[in-house]
């Protein structure tokens, strides 16, 4: 067996992906620093929310991979029940979890460091519901599109949620800072 | 059987349970298992909001909850972050690496087992060690290519690096990548096989397990690195 066989090079080329939409996040942290990283609570809010992101959406595009190869999603947006659940259903996840991770930051800060800031659950918040009207549309039309190529969207839509994920979590998050 | 019949009787298996159906469905029409595993889990008749939402909030509470108490351990080393530039660039690189890893190591070990690739010790499986050492190769190549454009953008925004700080910002991404691929390889095969004997199917399992403790281990080795170096 080589070492720089078939399953080697599609493992790093998801990596490489990964990497690029890291560092994005990165050089975007580093840019802002002043903005998201002087807030009380953001180091703890931070891992959490830029997980949730490809968890979700990843999550998302496997179940209307699976609709579509059933044939009971067609690949197009329309009103379609499953579609429209499937929709919702992670916007309310994200929603509900971007909830539980700002409570989580601000118990933790105000436990441990003594520190009230009420702000980091309303940032949270408003920076999971930014981040899924990019990033949910984004999962619907390019699993589409994949399927409509004839391809299989699980084999290819991960490192590039995971990817997207990073950058927009970290766009979302500096919105909602300017925002709150 | 053609493959609409093959996936409705999919959908008809019970929940949990690994089905050799997947397997057939996925040789003869070339459709991921990952397809297939959520065709078995979410594309039945019932409420489909009520059965994603069930199914999905234990596991992500779970995970919200690892990850807060690793980002407390982050929030103790705000001011390192904030000082040392090219850590706070390349955190964000690593963790999505490891999350990776995670995924990686988990589905391809539970299709081994499905297969039959894993016989009495798994440490003896030639194709478990192969992707070991890919993943450690790609590991260690991701990791420097990481540090040295975090070293590079921090440089541009002001960050003076020296020889010293260049070569522990490298050693720390090398080492805390390393750490992360091989405990996330243990905890697939010992985890994998105590599923697998337990006749459940380890996909339900592994993914979000090995996910979840790919973020936590990943700050947690990091904190104690940067502890160790600076």
């Amino acid at each position: 067996m080589s070492l720089f066989d078939k399953e080697f090079n599609e493992i790093l080329s998801g990596q490489i992906v990964s990497l690029i939409g890291g560092l994005i996040a990165g050089i975007l942290l580093a840019v802002y620093t002043d903005n998201i990283l002087l807030i009380p609570a953001m180091f703890i809010l931070i891992p959490g929310f830029l997980e949730l992101r490809g968890n979700i959406s990843g999550s998302l595009s496997a179940r209307l991979s699976s609709g579509l190869f059933l044939g009971v999603i067609k690949p197009k947006i329309n009103s379609d029940y499953l579609l429209v659940g499937n929709v919702i259903a992670s916007f309310i996840l994200t929603l509900a979890i971007s909830a539980l991770l700002g409570s989580l930051a601000f118990l933790i800060e105000y436990l441990i460091f003594g520190i009230l800031f009420v702000k980091i659950i309303y940032i949270a918040i408003i920076a999971g519901l930014l981040a899924n009207i990019i990033s949910i549309p984004f999962s619907v039309y390019f699993t589409f599109y994949l399927f409509r190529k004839g391809h299989d969207p699980n084999n290819v839509m991960g490192p590039f949620l995971t990817a997207l994920g990073d950058v927009v979590s970290m766009l979302s998050l500096l919105a909602a800072v300017v925002l709150v | 059987m053609n493959l609409n019949n093959s996936l409705r009787k999919l959908m008809k298996v019970r929940r949990k349970e690994y089905h050799p159906l997947i397997r057939q469905v996925h040789k003869k029409h070339n459709i991921a298992k990952r397809t297939l595993f959520y065709v078995k889990e979410y594309c039945s008749d019932r409420n489909v909001i009520s059965v994603i939402l069930t199914e999905s909030l234990k596991i992500l509470i779970l995970a919200s909850i690892l990850s807060s108490v690793a980002g407390f351990g982050l929030e103790n080393l705000k001011q390192q972050f904030i000082t040392i530039l090219p850590l706070l660039i390349l955190f964000p690189v690593l963790n999505g690496l490891g999350g990776n890893y995670g995924i990686i190591f988990s589905s391809k070990y539970s299709t081994m087992i499905h297969e039959g690739k894993i016989k009495h010790n798994p440490f003896k499986s030639k194709e478990l060690r192969g992707l070991l050492i890919d993943l450690m190769v790609i590991g260690v190549f991701t990791a420097l290519i990481a540090s040295i454009f975090s070293l590079v953008f921090a440089g541009l925004k002001g960050f003076a690096t020296t020889p010293s700080i260049t070569s522990k910002i490298i050693l720390i991404a090398i080492i805390d990548i390393l750490l992360v691929s091989l405990v996330l390889f243990l905890i697939s095969v010992f985890v994998g096989n105590y599923v697998y004997k337990k006749r459940e199917d380890p996909n339900n399992f592994l993914i979000p397990i090995s996910t979840s403790a790919a973020d936590f281990l990943n700050i947690l080795i990091l904190v104690g690195l940067i502890i160790l170096f600076f």
